[in-house]
């Protein structure tokens, strides 16, 4: 359910279902198949999970303060952390220079100072682009001349609420930005050491098993293959060496997840989607560690971020031998190499505020993210976001690979050395898609070098998959 | 045309009215001549019919009189095109450019369509542009502009409007609007999307129907954004937003698609060419369902093929067959059962059996979308139906509201001392109300004939009942014994006597019988002597619901009977059982019960539990089974009717064959308006009132208050301020202009010189600026003025959102203050009530006395005997309306603020001198429907103590209502006049709605509401009717039931409108529903649930379902998708923040930072939802999604709030655990919330 | 029992009227009715007299008191 409001309408949910969960399907290596994988030691660390950070509880004046109060503050805090983890980032550009408070820019004389602040809103004039930021001190509005240096691009970049520095003069009441930086990511980026042998990982996401329109003989067919059902050498070099499996989200179509949703589903039980997953994914060769995160199809909080799956529904995942599982957004290190894996409802809100951007091209909006350090900057449009008293958003170190799924669109680019990719889906056109034109691109397996944290190669099965 | 279309009376009536209309309007003139208003004019301008009410609402000025001219010659419709020409060849004058033209032409074409009423001609079209197709060959082509008030016009009038946009573009020489494959698909998308995301629409077309329309449709259908919901088909050339347009989408959905085949007729009609393209498309989905039809046929011959041929073989009773065609043409409609709201139950499942029972006719408070039930009925459904409550019910249309008729038959209950009772009077049902266990069967909706009409539906069989047994008794007594009698009426004596001498009954009771034949019924022994002799059906009362059971239960049932304990008695030789006592088994007695026949247990003397029938339901069960001489033996295609049919003498007629469904809809409402936060006078006070906008608190405190307000400047003196009239010299002020660049103030006189553009700047003037005022000066000055001091309390408004800004006098605030009355946006006082129709009363029911009704012109009864009783029927004057006593209350303290205001304000003699609400009787109202502009005179003549308000059925049409649960507004007449002014009304989009822009004063049925022209005004419906219902025809074909339509034109239809089921009193039954007095959403559904567990025709499990899936869930999925999404609020300045600010406190004001959506908001039906999934089988897929969206709530706040404890359900007992427990063996118990 | 009961043509004549009037009815007629109806073609007497022959001959019955019926 992204790109459309949905109003809240009652649905039918009439008459009975049958359905496996794929108890039959087992699945054994091909016999002889040589997994060079195997030999290759374990090198992997979960470098941020949600779940092991430590909330600190807002503060509030007393004991008996109203719920309301301590969630108002819980937000308040939210958007502060937000500012001092960017204030952070901001402060390794040396371009950046001397930052003051949006309160104390009435004692500054002709200097050109640095203002960093959330943007509260933005608008275009005859002259210029207007903007307004806030600091924890207070707010001012911001003029950048039309003739400033990547005036336009930034003022296309920027999305409510991200935080942003302007360099300029304090005028009256009004702030002259002389330039504009966006947190970003460095241009360049040091090199990290070889591995001595290449290992390889698969990026998954959106799998929606329960739909009626999960592929199901694909998903099969990709299994086989991963257990050695293999169509060439080449093919077979790629199997060999697949260490990792990595899922951002969407395992499951999940139950109640927008109205009508019962006509849609093939399994209308969430126990019994976990379940069918477990007997899908149980067939994936033991010496893979899988890596498994929520979406917003699973059973897990709705709100960003999503600390992971609810475990008595989730259940049978988390009983899988070869399975970690993840929040949402995650942070691992395979190899010395940082994988950023979230589930990128991020990319709804850019599609909404940022001119030229489509569901079709997800990697662009992911790029437009990664230089605004954030997975989901603006509040109150499409994505959820919790009232935790920090945000754990913002995009804290440069990743090498950044992984996002949620659109079901597989697309891929570099930015600045980030390689960063859409690992689509394996959903066929539901009705609703097809109505707003939609068009997803399902059972595409790409495959990761780790080494170079870039793609190595896709495998397609979607040929399995009906309506494609 | 006029003069002679109606009686002597109707004239006398109707000039009445006038007078009294004249009187107001000369008191009105010279309060307002004084110039203490905006206008010196009385601003609701007086109309006689449609022609008048056009030129009020759109112009062009004069143009009244030529459509009077060519709809005389022409019809509505023609006349519509006719007028097209004259506007655009400039009969009406210059208008200036050829796009101006063309949008008078189109706003007095649809104004004449829409018959003047309904605002759509004013809001509903924002625009009329002449535009180019850029995209194809650059020519010229006509859009025009919707806005979202067009849907008031209904789906028909907006189609037409294309039609009529179609036609003017012609006749300009025009070219066809060229669409480019992306118009195209931009509405393909927005009427998906609009579907989906914003209301669902009545007709949902295929995206290619919209490509079709698209592509023919010579104009563009475009308008404004409604809806801030955005297309992923952006920057389409020409359509200047990226969101939905609501009123394009509407007119093409709803308008030209939906009612395709009603435009044909138009285009036939009105001769417009170029679109033949749409009949081809009617014809092709008339195929489409003909072709698909036999389809169905075929394989439902085929399936059936083989069991036909044994049906050749094997002859069918009469109502098997009867059955077998019901079911296979008429299917149950579960639509109104798709969502049921937490509170409304659901009455009755789509056609089930035991719940409403089909009863066709009109009581003096039905028909026109209203059903009229046993008030028992009201009572043993927990009270949550009162009289005016709505019913959204499966058919024949989608809504109704509920009046009262003791005539038909009430509910039929099991006791829990196991006793089963027929409650038809409302004492009974008070008396046994609390000690049911069982709703057997709901009890008979009237239902009028002319709601099938309406809504074209099947007429489904109709069921036995007391005006169709009397009728074959009539006949039979004409066949036989050649004596002429008629039923409903008093019959000559001697013709009675002789009847009653050949078939040996009491000629009085024969009479009683004829004339009131649902309340007289004859005993039961009676009863058999007149079914034998005249062979006629058993009497209704006496029959059973023998098709409830299966013939292999009656058959077991018979058996019992042979086994039990009889008394026998005889009437004129003829046996009857007296008394029957049986041993108490249970399946016997449940068959007992589903018969609807009432006994009752009793303890033998060795204590033995036994069954008791006594007279004369003893009889009503043994004389259909022959009283035991003949064995009762099922036998395959024969129901229980066709078997008793071929063996015992007396013959049944099934009296529950037709069922039909209903759940509540809206409770009934009777209110005085307020506007939120209630408003005393239209008086800005910005921030200086407070919260509740408290002028007389601002004055109190000294407070001086910058609110944007239009300031009056004395031509004599120089005094400024934003009176009218000059408080030093008395002069009536001028109007200043204001410069928003320069600041500098114009008088009007001056403004006009310069065109209203500020001379220095060149910028547009405007009639108000932001200025400062001093309550205290105001109000102080205002008081002396009217002596009204000790006031509690003045309430303004924050800002004004009219396009002057003019503000209303203080005074006018201060005397309803002092009168407890409040001010709409329009300057009226309104009292709005549920409409509820009404053709005939008795003066005992509305408090009035038979004298004064005499003055008020009512001099004989319905039947045309004088008028001496104050319990005789009388027929109501399609003007007079009977309030309910909250309105009449509140009227009366209107009408003392209007002779206050006279005297105090105007200087003028009191008017109304009323003590008491009485004292109202014969006064002038106006009533105003929203969505319109057009309100209609009409007369109190007295008081019903209920929640509608009661008025002709005309009179509701004449507003553009029916009675299926819409409420509207009545002021009083010289309130509005004194009060309304065009100056305060909103400038947004729709703020002309609602108000009263003119007025009609003189009702003429042939052009109101044409739904009203379907309503029958029978006294009985024809025994032809009944047999004929057999046959589930058309009601199309039905020819033979006059309805309003057959008597329009002639005096008729305005007098001798009959009615075919009497009631005792309009106003008996429950005042409130209970659905308004109940507490939270936990009390109301389990309220709501028991009512469910207890009518048999219901399915509680289904219920709660259902109240899960259409409400409950969707409201705490979308409270939590909100909270998390939600806006933040300064309390103090109610400025809305995206987020929380950082400093933590109102960047503008300091003041503290809330919420918008609470945590409680999210939560607050998740007890209901686990009650419902605790105590009901559900689904599994709902109870997860309960259990799911617990957790949700819960995880939502787990790092902000610390775990709340569990209260209300021990551990072990959680739905939620118990269901992980279930599935995954284990549980932590931490999953459950409450 | 063959007692010479001489046949009165006025008699046969009635009985005749009442089975048409029976007949012509299809159904049950009251005493009253057919005396009524007959009363100006017969005597009260001779109808009454009609009626009870055509009972004692099994034509018609008496399905009520009072009401007749052809067998
Ligand atoms: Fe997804
Ligand atoms: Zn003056
Ligand atoms: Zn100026
Ligand atoms: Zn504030």
């Amino acid at each position: 359910d992204y790109g459309i409001p949905i109003a809240y309408v009652g649905e039918d949910v009439e008459g009975e279902k049958s359905y496996s969960t794929y108890e039959d399907v087992v699945i054994k290596p091909k016999e002889g198949f040589h997994y060079r994988a195997k030999e290759i030691p374990d090198e992997w660390e979960l470098t941020f999970d949600v779940k092991n950070v430590k909330f600190e509880a807002p503060k509030v004046k007393n004991a008996a303060s109203k719920e309301g109060e301590i969630i108002i503050q819980a937000y308040s805090s939210y958007f502060k952390s937000r500012l001092r983890k960017m204030r952070r980032i901001f402060r390794e550009n040396p371009e950046i220079g001397t930052v003051i408070d949006i309160a104390k820019l009435s004692y500054v004389r002709d200097d050109e100072v640095t203002i960093i602040g959330l943007v509260n809103d933005k608008r275009e004039t005859a002259k210029g682009y207007m903007f307004e930021v806030e600091d924890a001190t207070g707010r001012v509005k911001v003029f950048l001349g039309r003739d400033k240096e990547n005036a336009s691009q930034a003022y296309n970049a920027i999305m409510p609420d991200s935080v942003v520095a302007f360099r300029g003069q304090p005028g009256r009441g009004i702030f002259f930005a002389n330039r504009v930086f966006l947190p970003d990511v460095p241009k360049f980026r040091r090199e990290k050491p070889p591995l001595e042998e290449k290992v390889y990982a698969i990026l998954l996401s959106d799998i929606h098993v329960g739909s009626n329109k999960f592929c199901e003989k694909a998903f099969e067919k990709f299994l086989e293959w991963l257990n050695g059902e293999v169509n060439s050498r080449a093919e077979e070099e790629l199997v060999s060496r697949i260490k990792y499996l990595i899922i951002g989200g969407d395992v499951v179509d999940g139950v109640g997840i927008y109205p009508g949703q019962y006509n849609e589903l093939a399994i209308p039980d969430i126990f019994d989607q976990y379940e069918a997953l477990a007997n899908l994914l149980r067939n994936v060769p033991e010496h893979i560690t899988m890596f498994i995160g929520p979406g917003n199809h699973d059973a897990a909080r709705t709100a960003l971020p999503q600390p992971g799956f609810y475990e008595e529904y989730a259940k049978p995942i988390y009983k899988l031998k070869n399975a970690v599982i993840l929040s949402n957004p995650a942070v691992i290190n395979l190899h010395g190499r940082e994988f950023l894996i979230a589930h990128g409802r991020g990319i709804e809100d850019v599609v909404d505020f940022i001119p030229g951007r489509t569901h079709h091209k997800p990697a662009e909006a992911m790029v437009d993210l990664l230089k605004l350090r954030h997975l989901a900057p603006t509040f109150g449009n499409k994505v959820p976001i919790a009232p935790d008293p920090e945000d754990t958003l913002v995009i804290e170190s440069v990743p090498d690979l950044f992984q996002a799924g949620h659109v079901h669109v597989m697309e891929y680019r570099i930015y600045n050395g980030v390689f960063v990719i859409n690992s689509g889906t394996w959903q066929a056109q539901t009705e609703f898609q097809k109505m707003v034109n939609i068009i997803p691109t399902p059972a595409r397996v790409p495959i990761i070098d780790v080494e170079t944290a870039r793609l190595r190669a896709v495998v397609s099965f979607d040929q399995f998959c009906e309506g494609v | 045309m006029g003069e002679e279309l109606y009686s002597p009376e109707m004239k006398a009536y109707f000039e009445s009215l006038q007078r009294e209309i004249d009187r107001a309007y000369e008191i009105a003139r010279k309060a307002r001549s004084q110039g203490k208003d905006p206008s010196l004019d009385v601003e609701v301008p007086q109309a006689t019919d449609m022609a008048g009410r056009v030129e009020s609402l759109v112009g062009p000025p004069g143009v009244a009189e030529r459509i009077r001219e060519l709809v005389k010659e022409y019809g509505k419709e023609l006349a519509a095109l006719k007028v097209v020409d004259e506007i655009i060849e400039g009969k009406f004058g210059d208008l200036g450019s050829k796009e101006k033209y063309a949008e008078q032409a189109v706003r007095t074409a649809l104004a004449i369509l829409t018959e003047g009423i309904v605002s759509a001609p004013l809001e509903g079209i924002a625009d009329v542009k002449i535009k180019r197709n850029t995209w194809a060959d650059n020519s010229e082509y006509l859009a025009l502009y919707y806005a979202g008030p067009i849907r008031s016009s209904g789906g028909t009038a907006q189609a037409l409007s294309v039609l009529v946009g179609d036609y003017v573009r012609k006749k300009l020489g025009l070219d066809r609007f060229k669409p480019s494959e992306e118009h195209i698909e931009r509405m393909v998308e927005e009427i998906d999307l609009y579907h989906r995301a914003v209301t669902r629409l009545q007709y949902h077309p295929e995206a290619d129907e919209v490509r079709l329309a698209m592509r023919n449709i010579p104009i563009e259908i475009t308008g404004e954004e409604t809806d801030k919901v955005e297309v992923s088909h952006r920057n389409v050339p020409g359509v200047e937003t990226n969101h939905l347009r609501g009123g394009a989408i509407l007119v093409l959905a709803e308008g030209v698609l939906q009612k395709a085949k009603k435009l044909v007729k138009y285009i036939d009609k009105m001769g417009v060419e170029g679109w033949d393209w749409i009949k081809e498309f009617v014809e092709a989905k008339e195929k489409g369902k003909s072709s698909e039809e036999p389809k169905v046929d075929e394989s439902k011959a085929e399936d059936s093929g083989a069991r036909e041929e044994v049906a050749e073989k094997v002859e069918k009773g009469f109502y098997y067959e009867l059955y077998e065609r019901f079911r296979a043409n008429i299917a149950p409609n579960k639509k109104y059962t798709k969502e049921i709201i937490g509170g409304r139950p659901l009455f009755a499942e789509p056609s089930e059996n035991g719940g409403f029972r089909l009863r066709y006719g009109r009581s003096r408070v039905s028909g026109f979308a209203t059903w009229s039930v046993n008030p028992a009925t009201m009572l043993i459904l927990d009270e949550f139906i009162a009289i005016g409550t709505q019913m959204k019910t499966e058919r024949p249309g989608k809504g109704c509201i509920v009046t009262p008729a003791t005539t038909v038959e009430g509910p039929i209950v099991k006791l829990k001392d196991g006793s089963v009772v027929r409650v038809d009077d409302y004492e009974t049902a008070l008396r046994v109300k609390n000690e049911i266990e069982e709703i057997l069967y709901v009890g008979d909706a009237l239902v009028n004939f002319g709601d099938f009409v309406e809504n074209n539906q099947t007429l489904l069989p109709a069921n036995y009942v007391e005006e169709w047994w009397v009728q074959e008794l009539v006949k039979a007594i004409e066949e036989l014994y050649e004596v002429e009698l008629k039923p409903f009426s008093d019959n000559p004596r001697e013709a009675v006597e002789e009847a009653a001498e050949y078939l040996e009954v009491d000629p009085d009771f024969l009479e009683s019988l004829l004339r009131d034949p649902l309340r007289v019924k004859p005993s039961v022994e009676l009863a058999i002597h007149l079914s034998k002799v005249l062979d006629i059906p058993f009497h209704p009362y006496y029959t059973l619901y023998w098709n409830t059971l299966k013939p292999e239960e009656v058959e077991e049932l018979q058996k019992a009977l042979l086994n039990a304990q009889i008394e026998w008695d005889e009437f004129r030789k003829l046996k009857f059982a007296k008394r029957v006592i049986l041993e108490n088994d249970p399946q016997i007695k449940r068959y007992l019960e589903l018969l609807g026949l009432p006994h009752r247990l009793e303890r033998t003397e060795d204590r033995r539990k036994v069954i008791v029938i006594d007279y004369p339901w003893s009889s009503a069960l043994l004389t259909p089974l022959g009283d035991l001489e003949w064995e009762f033996k099922a036998k395959p295609f024969f129901t229980v009717i066709d078997i008793i049919n071929e063996s015992n003498p007396i013959k049944l007629r099934d009296r529950g064959i037709s069922w039909i469904g209903a759940r509540m809809g809206r409770p009934e409402k009777a209110k005085e308006r307020k506007m939120k936060p209630p408003v005393q006078v239209l008086f800005p006070i910005g921030l200086a009132g407070g919260q509740s906008r408290d002028i007389k608190k601002a004055a109190e405190e000294g407070k001086t208050a910058k609110v944007e307000i239009a300031f009056f400047k004395c031509p004599k003196c120089g005094h400024t301020g934003p009176e009218h009239l000059c408080p030093v010299c008395g002069t009536r002020k001028e109007l200043l202009w204001h410069c928003p660049k320069c600041n500098v103030d114009y008088p009007e006189s001056e403004a006009k010189e310069f065109g209203f553009r500020c001379p220095r700047c060149d910028v547009e003037l405007k009639p108000y600026a932001e200025r400062e005022i001093k309550p205290s000066e105001l109000l102080r000055r205002a008081m002396d003025n009217v002596k009204v001091y000790g006031i509690d309390r003045l309430k303004g408004v924050k800002g004004m959102t009219s396009g002057y800004k003019m503000a209303e006098p203080l005074e006018k605030g201060l005397l309803r203050v002092k009168n407890d009355v409040y001010v709409f946006k329009d300057g009226t006082i309104r009292f709005d009530a549920t409409d509820a129709p009404i053709t005939h009363f008795k003066p005992k029911e509305i408090g009035v006395s038979v004298e004064k009704l005499r003055e008020l012109g009512y001099t004989h009864d319905f039947e045309g005997k004088p008028l001496e009783r104050d319990d005789q029927i009388v027929e109501l004057k399609v003007q007079d309306i009977i309030l309910s006593y909250e309105a009449g209350k509140y009227l009366l303290k209107v009408a003392r603020f209007v002779d206050d205001l006279l005297e105090k304000f105007y200087g003028l003699p009191r008017f109304y001198n009323a003590e008491k609400m009485e004292d109202l009787i014969g006064h002038l109202v106006i009533g105003l429907a929203p969505h319109t502009s057009a309100g209609i005179i009409g007369r109190i003549i007295g008081f019903s103590d209920v929640l509608v308000g009661y008025a002709h059925p005309y009179y509701h049409a004449a507003k553009r209502r029916n009675c299926d649960g819409d409420e509207d507004a009545v002021m009083l007449l010289l309130d509005a006049l004194l009060n309304f002014s065009k100056y305060y009304l909103p400038e947004k989009r729709g703020g002309k709605m609602d108000a009263p822009l003119v007025v009609t004063t003189r009702l003429d049925p042939r052009e109101v509401d044409s739904e009203v022209h379907n309503m029958d005004v029978v006294r009985y419906y024809p025994l032809e009717f009944y047999e004929v219902t057999y046959d589930m025809k058309s009601p199309k074909e039905i020819k033979f039931i006059e309805r309003v339509e057959d008597r329009l034109g002639k005096p008729e239809m305005y007098e001798g409108i009959k009615f075919t089921h009497d009631t005792d009193d309009i106003g008996l039954g429950p005042k409130m529903s209970l659905y308004k007095q109940l507490g939270d959403m936990v009390e109301k559904v389990e309220r709501q649930l028991a009512l469910a567990e207890r009518i048999r025709a219901v399915d509680e499990h289904h219920v709660a379902e259902t109240i899960l899936n259409s409400h409950l869930i969707p409201d705490l999925r979308g409270n939590l998708r909100s909270f998390t999404r939600q806006e933040f609020r300064c309390v103090k300045c109610n400025t809305k923040y995206r987020r929380p600010p950082l400093i933590g406190r109102c960047p503008k004001c300091g003041g503290k930072i809330v919420l918008t959506v609470s945590k409680g908001a999210v939560e607050k039906y998740l007890p209901t939802a686990k009650m419902l999934v605790t105590r009901y089988k559900v689904k599994d897929y709902t109870r997860q999604r309960i259990c799911l969206t617990e957790k949700d709530i819960k995880t939502l706040f787990e790092t902000v709030l610390p775990e709340k404890q569990r209260t209300l359900l021990g551990f072990s007992a959680d739905v939620c655990e118990k269901m992980i427990k279930e599935r995954t063996g284990s549980s932590n118990g931490k999953n459950g919330y409450l | 029992e063959t007692e010479e009961t001489p046949v009165s043509p006025e008699l046969e004549k009635a009985k005749e009227a009442v089975m048409n009037l029976l007949r012509e009815k299809g159904k049950a007629l009251s005493h009253k009715f057919i005396v009524k109806k007959l009363s100006k073609e017969f005597d009260e007497e001779i109808i009454e007299e009609a009626i009870s022959q055509l009972l004692a001959d099994g034509e018609i019955y008496e399905p009520e008191i009072g009401f007749y019926e052809p067998l």
